[in-house]
């Protein structure tokens, strides 16, 4: 089994997991991407590249919001897929590890959001499947509730199970094909280091955060807050 | 008042009250699941009341998750009460659709339009400067709000009933809401300024070349910020600024 099979195995597994946090349990938000990136990157021996994929991800993906039946984009599986697809990239590219390999990963990560974005539908739709299945646990609880609470527990904690299980599965049907694509690609093509997309997806999701905050005045107290620190760290840094 | 075994298994159902989430009773089943260990203390051995009270609170709920902690204080008062005779049995479910619209607003509004920023932007700016120690400062910022609420919205409406109202009100959890948007764009400022001086450093281009660097940034994520508030969306963005960088960056 190839290196990148047994980690798109890996991802779907702890993408998986970290992701009941998200809807079906504890929401302690381990399933918000400045947490399962490092993790996912961790698991597959680059925390770093991990980090920094999930600090993009995670200002990008900021006002995406869980508001009645509103069903946002998974940001859970998104971060595991990019933090996948481009550690195996930058594996196969043959990048050095930690912060001497953040250049390259300047360069990667970008595509590979670009590639993960479009297939993100998967998991919505996956995510749609299972709270329509969950409507019959609800049915099955109602009709049996002679039986006492722990039919109650009982058939509320298998709705859990299914985000568990659904989750998992769309998680290998797209995480398996892009990230052995993706290493098959970028063993044999390396890509030169461009750091200008980074820059314009960092950017975005400055946007994005910047948005999810506007109040009153807030776009003048931001502006205030980067000249005084842009100043007070050109000032250290000379 | 229920035992503190009973108020511990409530407040750790209160972390599932989502797992079956469905669309035609959202958080119906999880928030029956979640009382039900009380329910079982309250009525003990009376079969037919115990299970007329999990039928009373096996029906459509949905508010925000964590705002089900204050709700189910009450219910469990509630539910004491009507044990005694001192209230009708339908008070709890009357109180439930009563408060589950206004305290998924508010609920929604602070936690995830206001908290979750906040954490999110202090977690990443401490990626930058901690690097490691960003993914605990998210969390550990988060969960405070997170967690208190969980807490003490169960205990305060077990202790007050109905009163909890007042108790949320006073709060004011809208006006807290808009004081963390105020410091999230603070700390946003910060971020944005930091990134430049990290990606373009005054020892390589000068410092005017920072300050226009941070200048740029600053009305780059701007205006990103208004096409996003305009129905621009992540992927079109994507489509548009990233795939013609890319494409650039492999031909040149």
């Amino acid at each position: 089994m190839s290196a990148a099979l047994n980690g798109a195995i890996l991802v779907s597994v702890a993408g998986g997991v970290l992701s009941l946090d998200r809807t079906a349990a504890f929401q302690v938000m381990v399933s918000r991407p400045i947490v399962t990136a490092p993790v996912i990157g961790y698991l597959l021996g680059h925390p770093l590249w991990g980090l920094v994929a999930g600090a993009v991800l995670e200002l990008l993906l900021i006002g995406d919001l869980p508001v009645g039946r509103y069903v946002p984009v998974h940001e859970t599986a998104l971060s595991a897929l990019v933090t996948g697809i481009t550690i195996v990239a930058l594996e196969g590219m043959g990048a050095a590890d930690g912060y001497a390999g953040l250049k390259s990963e300047m360069t990667v990560l970008p595509l590979a959001v670009l590639i993960a974005l479009p297939v993100g539908k998967v998991f919505q739709k996956a995510d749609i499947i299972t709270r329509k299945m969950n409507a019959r646990l609800f049915e099955r609880a109602a009709l049996s509730i002679d039986a006492g609470s722990a039919v109650l527990l009982r058939e509320n904690l298998k709705g859990a199970v299914l985000f568990l299980i659904t989750n998992t599965v769309a998680l290998l049907v797209t995480a398996v094909p892009l990230m052995t694509g993706a290493e098959y690609v970028f063993t044999r093509f390396a890509l030169k280091p461009f750091t200008a997309a980074f820059a314009a997806l960092l950017l975005a999701g400055a946007g994005a955060a910047a948005w999810s905050i506007t109040t009153g005045r807030s776009a003048y107290v931001f502006g205030a807050s980067a000249a005084v620190a842009g100043a007070l760290l050109t000032w250290l840094a000379l | 008042m229920i035992s503190a075994v009973s108020f511990i298994k409530v407040f750790i159902g209160s972390f599932f009250i989502q797992s079956s989430w469905s669309f035609e009773k959202m958080q119906g089943l999880g928030f029956a699941s979640a009382i039900s260990p009380a329910l079982d203390e309250i009525y003990g051995g009376d079969e037919a009341q115990k299970k007329g009270a999990y039928k009373r609170h096996l029906a459509f709920y949905n508010a925000h998750p964590y705002m089900a902690s204050p709700v189910l204080g009450v219910a469990i008062n509630m539910e004491e009460k009507a044990r005694r005779g001192e209230c009708a049995k339908e008070a709890p479910a009357r109180f439930k659709s009563l408060v589950m619209g206004p305290y998924g607003a508010i609920g929604d509004a602070f936690f995830w339009g206001a908290a979750r920023p906040l954490a999110s932007i202090a977690g990443v700016l401490a990626t930058v400067f901690w690097s490691m120690w960003g993914p605990l400062v998210f969390l550990v910022v988060y969960n405070l709000f997170h967690l208190l609420m969980r807490w003490y919205g169960l205990k305060k409406g077990i202790e007050l009933g109905d009163g909890v109202v007042a108790f949320i009100k006073s709060l004011d959890l809208p006006m807290l809401g808009v004081r963390l948007k105020y410091l999230s764009a603070a700390l946003l400022g910060v971020l944005c300024a930091a990134s430049a001086v990290s990606l373009l450093p005054p020892s390589r281009g000068g410092a005017m070349t920072t300050a226009l660097a941070i200048a740029a940034s600053v009305t780059a994520a701007l205006l990103s910020g208004y096409a996003f508030k305009k129905g621009l969306t992540i992927q079109a963005l994507a489509s548009i600024v990233l795939a013609p960088l890319i494409l650039y960056g492999i031909i040149f």
